[in-house]
């Protein structure tokens, strides 16, 4: 009951002579195959812009002289693509999000429920510039010298200011 | 001097296979999901090198299309995924079987 993703040899690669059978019967009639010399692209065009051009529909821009033949428009492709990625990023969310007792339990809310429970529950918080909330837990929790400073400055631990002074 | 189309059908297929070879021999859903990838990029090969062969530019931005795909099939496999693992505390593929046949 392990999720590591420990290698299993032996018996359980027996299955695999499948896959090597079929490597070996493809590879068998691919090099029986004479498929001539390639036809490859013409020296002078830039492949990249051309793709550029054929992806988003732009025949006119596409060079004339010595040009590659037969290019298709992808521009429904494209957008329909682009709907698939949209639905997938939905999909993967709706899977991912958890829920306990009907209600969804999201991993980076966005607003802040209660800040009196949050901040009791978050009682720890990190003081970079020093610590402007002088509350005695965090100051305790502050190795720092500098709020180790502050502390000693501020004096009282209810003081909310006295942690910049 | 372009490499010979058989050599890259060849790659293509022994990529194929490799992929062919962890879908049929490992049980992690995450290697499943890297198997699949393997054979999907072998397929791109093919599109690519047979665009050169016939000196069209097709294959080539299907080549982008079927990597997008990729990319969304990945999207709802680490999905299931996800969910896999908080429903059995697994992500062994033989484990759920309330959903097979």
């Amino acid at each position: 009951m392990t999720t590591k993703p420990r290698l299993r040899v032996g018996r359980v690669l027996l299955p695999g002579v499948l896959a090597v059978g079929l490597f070996g019967l493809m590879a068998l009639i691919v090099l029986n195959t004479s498929f001539g010399g390639s036809q490859g692209f013409p020296e002078s065009i830039a492949i990249t812009s051309e793709l550029g051009y054929a992806m988003f529909g732009l025949e006119e821009l596409q060079s004339t002289a010595g040009s590659i033949p037969n290019t298709e428009s992808f521009l429904a492709a494209f957008f329909l693509i682009a709907v698939v990625l949209d639905a997938a990023l939905d999909g993967a969310i709706v899977l991912a999000k958890r829920e306990e007792e009907g209600k969804p339990v999201v991993a980076l809310p966005s607003q802040r429920d209660d800040p009196d429970t949050t901040r009791s529950a978050t009682g720890r918080e990190t003081a970079a510039d020093g610590g402007s909330d002088s509350t005695g837990s965090v100051t305790a929790t502050g190795s720092d010298a500098d709020s180790a400073a502050d502390s000693t400055t501020a004096g009282s631990g209810t003081d909310d200011t006295g942690g910049d002074a | 001097m372009a490499v010979e189309v058989q050599y890259y059908v060849l790659l293509s297929m022994a990529l194929f296979s490799i992929g062919l070879f962890g879908i049929l021999t490992r049980r992690n859903a995450l290697l499943f999901l890297m198997s699949v990838e393997l054979m999907l990029n072998a397929a791109n090969i093919n599109l690519i090198a047979f665009a050169f062969y016939h000196g069209n530019l097709t294959g080539q931005v299907f080549a982008l299309f079927t990597m997008a795909l990729a990319a969304a099939e990945v999207a709802i496999g680490l999905g299931i995924l996800l969910v896999l693992y908080r429903n059995f505390r697994d992500v062994d593929v033989t484990v759920p079987t309330t959903m097979r046949w």
